[in-house]
C-alpha cells in the first residue's frame, strides 16, 4: 500500500489566483495542496495548470466528498473519480475528513459531524478500509471543526480517532485551527487534547485562520480558513512539533484569497519553526 | 439515524431537535450548519452565473439560488457542474416571467463551465484552398468537438450576456433571435453568434451523419443559410474535433 506522507517543510493550498506566482517554481515550498474534487473535470485550463506545478512541486490531494462518517458507504461513483485522479496526478498524500458529507443521494456541500460510538466508529473504519483498497494507498484522515456535539457520544473524538488510526492504518492529519474552533465551542483545553492526540501518526499538519462571532451569552469560533492563522493556532503549532519534531505543515486558505505574498509569509513562519526544531532542515 | 435527522432539519429549516446535543446553544450551533450548507451552495451557482447574477442583481440573485438550493441538492461533490438545472428552473419563477431571455443566458454560462473543463482535443483544421481535401472531408463523419454545444434562443440571449459584462450595460440594439455556439480554442472559452444552420448541422453530426449532408440538412431547414458559410463557421469556431487526435487518444 502506498504511503500518504507530504514531504518535510511547508506547503500551501494552491488556488487559481496564485498560479502565476507558482507557475514558475522560484517560491521554495515543500508541496502544494488542492482539493480534489475541484480537479475531477475532463481536461482544460485546471488539469493543465496541476500539470505544471507538479513539476515544481510534491502535489498533495485533500478529499471532501467521500462522507467517511456517513452511515452510507462512500459513493463508489466518486471513489473512482478519486481513484482515477490519484492514477493521474500520483499525489505525495491523499486525506479525508471525518465528516459526512452524503445522505440519501445529496450532497450537502459541507463537512458535517457524527456521534462517536461504537456503532459509527466501526462504520467509517469499513468506509476507510475500503477507500484505501480501492486506492491501494494509506489516507491521511482529519479531525474535524465542530460546533455541537451528540449527546449519545461514549467515545472521546482522540479516542475515536485514535481507535481509527490503529484498526485501519491510516495516517492522521491534524488540523491545529480545527482543534482551536472546536476547543473554543466545546470549552475543552486544546492542549489537553493534544496530549492525548496520537501524534505518532500525523503525517501532515494544517494551519488556518478563523472567525470569532460573539454573542451575548456565548462566543463561537467558526472554521473559514478566510484569514491569516491566530497567535493561539501558531502556540498550538509550536507545542506539536517541540514535543514530535518537525511534520509537513500547510497554509489553508479557501475564502477571500489573498495576495500569494500574504499565504507565503504563513508558510515562511511556519517553515522557520520547522526548520528551527530539524535544526539542519532546509527548505526545499 | 440522526444521520436522518440533522440532514431533515438541514432542508427543512426547522428548529434542531431536542435532546440530540450535548453542547452551546444547539439552535445556534445548528444554524451555523444550515447557513454554511445554504452559503457554500449559493455561491457555487453565484460562481457559475456570474452574467445571470449580474443581470439579476446580487440581492435578487441569491433569492433565486436559495429557491434552488432548497430543491436541488448537488448529487455529486463535484461541484463544477452543480448547477446543470439552474437555467430551467429559472422559468418556473413567476416573478422572473418578464425576464424571458435570463434563461437563455444562464444557458450560456453552463455551457461555458462544461466547455471549461472539457476534455482537451485538437479542433478539426482544413488547409486553405485545399477543394480536394473538402470534398473528402465532405464525406466523412465528424465528432462535435467535445468542448462544444450550440443551441437557439429566440432572444438576444449571446448579446446580452456579453454585454452583462461591460460597464454600462445597455439593452441590446435589435431584439431578435440568436443561435449561440460556446467553445474552446486551447485553454479560453469563446462564445460566439453564429448562423441559425449551425445549431441543426451540429445536431445532426452529433448523430453520425456526414458533414456534407449535415450542412445540407442545415441549409434545406432554411433556405437563407450558405453551406460554406456553414462549414466556414464550424472550423472558424472550433466546433468539430480532429479525428486524428481522437484516434491516438484511442489508442493510447
Amino acid at each position: 500500500m502506498q504511503e500518504s506522507r507530504p514531504p518535510l517543510g511547508a506547503g500551501v493550498s494552491f488556488k487559481p489566483d496564485h498560479y502565476e506566482d507558482l507557475s514558475s517554481g522560484q517560491v521554495e515550498l515543500s508541496f502544494i495542496e488542492v482539493h480534489a474534487e475541484n480537479y475531477m473535470g475532463s481536461g482544460g485550463r485546471p488539469i493543465a495548470m496541476l500539470d505544471r506545478l507538479r513539476q515544481h512541486y510534491s502535489l498533495s490531494l485533500h478529499g471532501v466528498g467521500l462522507s467517511i462518517g456517513g452511515e452510507a458507504p462512500p459513493d463508489p461513483q466518486h471513489l473512482q473519480r478519486v481513484k482515477a485522479i490519484c492514477e493521474r496526478f500520483q499525489p505525495c498524500s491523499f486525506s479525508e475528513h471525518l465528516a459526512w458529507s452524503t445522505h440519501e443521494g445529496a450532497y450537502f456541500n459541507d463537512l458535517l459531524p457524527l456521534p462517536y460510538t461504537a456503532q459509527t466508529l466501526g462504520r467509517g473504519c469499513d468506509h476507510i478500509d475500503l477507500i484505501q483498497t480501492t486506492l491501494k494507498r494509506e489516507i491521511l484522515l482529519e479531525n474535524p471543526a465542530t460546533y455541537i456535539t451528540f449527546s449519545e457520544s461514549t467515545w472521546t473524538e482522540v479516542d475515536f480517532i485514535h481507535q481509527i488510526a490503529q484498526r485501519t492504518g491510516c495516517g492522521l492529519l491534524l488540523d491545529l485551527n480545527n482543534v482551536h474552533v472546536s476547543a473554543g465551542n466545546h470549552s475543552f483545553s486544546a492542549q489537553d487534547y493534544l496530549v492525548h492526540f496520537p501524534l505518532q501518526k500525523v503525517r501532515e499538519i494544517h494551519l488556518a485562520g478563523h472567525a470569532i462571532e460573539q454573542f451575548e451569552d456565548e462566543k463561537l469560533l467558526i472554521d473559514t480558513h478566510d484569514r491569516t492563522v491566530s497567535e493561539e493556532v501558531w502556540d498550538l503549532f509550536e507545542t506539536v512539533i517541540a514535543t514530535v519534531g518537525p511534520i509537513a505543515t500547510l497554509i489553508e486558505w479557501d475564502q477571500d484569497i489573498p495576495q500569494f505574498s500574504t499565504l507565503l509569509a504563513d508558510a515562511q513562519r511556519a517553515n522557520a519553526r520547522l526548520t528551527h526544531y530539524a535544526g539542519t532542515m532546509v527548505a526545499p | 439515524m440522526i444521520e436522518d435527522v440533522f440532514a431533515r432539519h438541514l432542508r427543512s429549516g426547522a428548529e434542531p431537535p431536542e435532546g440530540l446535543f450535548a453542547s452551546g446553544r444547539p439552535d445556534r450551533r445548528f444554524e451555523v450548519y444550515r447557513n454554511n450548507v445554504v452559503h457554500s451552495l449559493t455561491t457555487a451557482l453565484a460562481t457559475r452565473f456570474p452574467a445571470t447574477q449580474r443581470l439579476l442583481g446580487i440581492e435578487c440573485f441569491q433569492a433565486c439560488a436559495q429557491l434552488f438550493v432548497e430543491s436541488y441538492k448537488p448529487i455529486s461533490p463535484v461541484m463544477m457542474f452543480y448547477g446543470d438545472d439552474f437555467p430551467a428552473y429559472l422559468t418556473t419563477l413567476p416573478s422572473l416571467t418578464n425576464w424571458p431571455f435570463l434563461a437563455d443566458v444562464a444557458r450560456i454560462e453552463v455551457a461555458r463551465t462544461r466547455a471549461y473543463h472539457a476534455i482537451d482535443r485538437a479542433p478539426l483544421r482544413l488547409k486553405v484552398g485545399d477543394a480536394d481535401e473538402i470534398e473528402t472531408y465532405l464525406n466523412r463523419v465528424f465528432n462535435p468537438h467535445p468542448a462544444a454545444s450550440v443551441f437557439h434562443s429566440p432572444y438576444p440571449a449571446g448579446t446580452i450576456w456579453a454585454a452583462s459584462g461591460t460597464e454600462e450595460a445597455l439593452p441590446p440594439e435589435a431584439w431578435r433571435d440568436e443561435t449561440i455556439a460556446v467553445t474552446r480554442a486551447a485553454y479560453e472559452v469563446q462564445v460566439s453568434l453564429v448562423p441559425r444552420g449551425t445549431a441543426i448541422c451540429i445536431d445532426a453530426i452529433g448523430k453520425g451523419v456526414v458533414l456534407g449532408e449535415a450542412i445540407a440538412i442545415a441549409c434545406h431547414a432554411d433556405e437563407e443559410y450558405d453551406p460554406a458559410l456553414i462549414l466556414a463557421t464550424l472550423l472558424r469556431c472550433n466546433l468539430l474535433a480532429d479525428p486524428q487526435q481522437e484516434s491516438d487518444h484511442e489508442n493510447s
